[in-house]
């Protein structure tokens, strides 16, 4: 037994002898399964509107879980619900105002998931919160801004967009490659489509050497 | 066949707000637009009349009181008139403030006009003295009767004899500027020769609603009379002795108050879906405001809007004496049973949420929901949560000079943020009138705290002359998509010469 693994099943037989919840997952968005695992009590960083709506979107079409967006007024509806994100059970509060920690911490009492957009926090708040979110079985998503402690940090790097020349056609479909890096992992990559031409979101297929790119 | 009584107090909108000035005041009530939209009768006297412009009215009469139209005030103050014509006869039905049909009481006191009288007589006790009632066989008919009534009598059109009545009556009386234009180019003058054109070849010619006027017309008016459903008398009161001034110390009175409102409701098998709060100070009403609930309202959710609406800024301006909690809407327990036993996970976030509107506002807390509309800002659709949002316009509709499809944008800002576009010269990038470009664009500045970057690709302009119907608010605007160097691509509108930014494909 490795290590982690032995630390783990320590950390699970204390747990149990405290009488707290086992540790819980959120179902991730398919494309995201093996690369980001949503264990629940951690936060989350992604530096983009779009994984905040993927990451999301899983437990949200999976689980049925509530979720709240803090402190984006410009959250795009349309965009959430085509990666799946339930609008029906969606929470927006776009200008929580100075207090916005104290409504953070209210949304994590109800709601699974709390997107908290363009925040930093400090070191000793994140710890009160992980608790906080640990006791409630939620995760928190922190879009544009810092968040020490977190559990993963998911970006989106090299960015295509296809369809669009100069002055002609329209956005259609784009690539881009989605880092996850995991505390205690190797970071994934992977290229995805976000989304297709028929606004999935996908894996790329590798490519045929034929069509590789060379610039 | 059942009598219809229609009473009738003119100039409603004056009288509503004459109680707290002489009777012979000369006053007009205007419209938003600043015309008159009613008069007292010394007014008239003087020679103001309806659709007369503020300046004129006040030319003909100088010392002419001005008042703005508040078509609640209005509806407010007709409430007690139903509610005395209620104790004489049940089932009334308004029909807009100033008047309501009933059924006629005949029977109980000896007949029409006697009916008449009585309730004549009570309203005039009660200090409405212009009240003119009209009796005849349908709605319509009994109307006009009550408008050809003199002051505080009745007007009878004996049974059957509605089409007889109608036909000499103007044509102006169907309420409908625009067909009754045409039928007076077509010599038309009278309801009664509306009424000998073929019914079939009016359905033709004027559709559904002109076939309705053609009924009316006939003295065939089948429109039944929608009884008022009278409210059980279930509103919620709590007294301050003294009265009260801060939010908290009246939240936690009305406890009990809020309570067994629930409580009476419950009993009848009933919950409320909304309500109105209405707030008093020295003795007369200061505030109301209606709240609705995404399921139904229990005793913490009461207290709850009470304190929000006083902690809205100017509702508390003097010291509180009594708030009203009035059922707006109720729903049996029935359709709402599986909620009260415990609906779960749902009910938990309905109070988690209301925590977080008692930290921030219950506008700062929003649902969320898509809807149709040619731009990305058009198709979000929000509103404080709790409301039901309202002016949905259907996703599914065509509309016309929307950006083709394409994902849509992860960020849309609320407000559009001014941009750049230059040429590669630095020369600015404009649309010309033809829906041509001046330049190709090369570098761009998406939001001032941006950065400038250079164009990578660009599609456009998709030109849309938004409510080109209106001369006011049409305004031509051509959209774009540019993608940066760094990937980023975004949604820009040029209107006038400006750029602007108004959503991200993040």
């Amino acid at each position: 037994m490795s290590r982690a693994a032995l630390i783990d099943d320590l950390r699970a037989k204390v747990r149990q002898l405290e009488g707290r919840p086992q540790v819980a997952s959120l179902t991730v968005h398919p494309a995201l399964a093996g690369m980001l695992d949503l264990q629940v009590g951690h936060a989350y960083t992604v530096d983009s509107a779009t994984l905040a709506m993927l990451v999301m979107a899983g437990p949200s079409s999976h689980d049925g879980a509530w979720c709240a967006v803090v402190g984006a007024g410009d959250f795009g509806m349309e965009a959430a619900q085509s990666f799946g994100v339930d609008l029906e059970r969606t929470v927006l509060v776009p200008d929580p105002g100075e207090d916005w920690l104290a409504v953070v911490a209210a949304l994590v009492d109800v709601v699974s998931v709390v997107v908290v957009a363009g925040r930093d926090i400090s070191a000793r708040d994140a710890q009160r919160m992980a608790a906080r979110l640990y006791e409630r079985q939620s995760i928190i998503i922190a879009w544009d801004g810092a968040w020490p402690r977190a559990r993963a940090h998911v970006r989106l790097t090299d960015v295509v967009w296809h369809g669009v020349e100069r002055g002609s056609g329209h956005l259609q479909s784009r690539q881009a490659t989605i880092e996850v890096q995991q505390v205690g992992r190797p970071a994934a990559r992977r290229r995805f489509w976000l989304p297709d031409g028929d606004q999935q979101v996908r894996a790329v297929e590798p490519s045929s050497p034929r069509l590789r790119s060379v610039g | 066949m059942a009598r219809i009584l229609v009473l009738w107090c003119p100039d409603w909108p004056v009288v509503a707000q004459l109680p707290d000035l002489p009777p012979d005041t000369p006053m007009a009530v205007l419209e938003r637009d600043g015309t008159v939209l009613a008069c007292s009768p010394r007014a008239r006297e003087e020679g103001v009349r309806r659709g007369m412009r503020r300046r004129d009215a006040q030319a003909r009469c100088p010392e002419l009181v001005l008042r703005d139209h508040d078509a609640d005030a209005d509806a407010r103050a007709f409430e007690p008139v139903l509610t005395l014509i209620e104790s004489l006869s049940p089932g009334v039905a308004p029909l807009r403030p100033g008047l309501c049909a009933l059924g006629v009481p005949a029977r109980y006191y000896g007949g029409e006009t006697e009916a008449a009288a009585v309730i004549t007589e009570q309203l005039v006790e009660h200090g409405l003295w212009d009240v003119r009632c009209g009796i005849a066989d349908d709605l319509f008919t009994a109307e006009q009767a009550a408008r050809r009534a003199p002051v505080q009598e009745a007007f009878v059109v004996p049974a059957g004899g509605s089409p007889d009545f109608v036909r000499d009556l103007p044509l102006d009386v169907l309420d409908d500027a625009d067909m009754v234009d045409l039928l007076r180019r077509l010599g038309l003058r009278t309801l009664g020769d509306f009424a000998r054109l073929p019914a079939r070849d009016v359905h033709t010619r004027f559709g559904p609603l002109g076939a309705m006027a053609h009924r009316l017309a006939r003295g065939e008016d089948h429109r039944l009379v929608a009884r008022r459903e009278v409210p059980p008398d279930l509103v919620g009161r709590a007294v301050f002795e003294p009265p009260l001034s801060s939010s908290e110390a009246i939240a936690f009175s009305l406890r009990t108050t809020a309570e067994s409102f629930v409580a009476a409701l419950t009993e009848r098998g009933e919950v409320a879906t909304a309500v109105r709060i209405e707030i008093d100070a020295d003795g007369a009403l200061a505030h109301e405001r209606s709240w609705r609930h995404p399921r139904w309202f229990s005793s913490a959710d009461l207290v709850d809007r009470v304190r929000w609406q006083l902690q809205a800024p100017g509702v508390i301006t003097r010291p509180v004496d009594e708030v009203r909690i009035v059922p707006e809407a109720v729903a049996t327990l029935g359709e709402h049973a599986e909620s009260l036993f415990g609906g779960g996970v749902d009910e938990q976030v309905e109070r988690g949420v209301a925590r977080v509107q008692s930290l921030v506002g219950p506008e700062a807390v929003r649902s969320a929901g898509v809807q149709g509309g040619r731009d990305p800002r058009e198709r979000q659709l929000t509103a404080p949560w709790g409301d039901r949002p309202v002016g949905v316009r259907a996703t599914e509709a065509p509309w016309p000079g929307s950006i083709p499809a394409t994902p849509a944008p992860a960020r849309v800002l609320p407000e559009p943020a001014p941009a750049q576009v230059v040429g590669a010269e630095g020369q600015s990038v404009v649309v010309t009138g033809r829906g041509g470009l001046t330049g190709e664009p090369a570098r761009f500045r998406p939001r001032p705290d941006e950065a400038w970057q250079p164009v990578a690709a660009w599609a456009g302009p998709w030109p849309i002359d938004d409510l080109w119907w209106d001369e006011h608010a049409a305004r031509r605007v051509a959209r774009f998509q540019v993608v940066g160097v760094d990937g980023s691509a975004w949604l820009m509108c040029v209107e006038n010469g400006h750029w602007w930014t108004e959503a991200r494909y993040d």
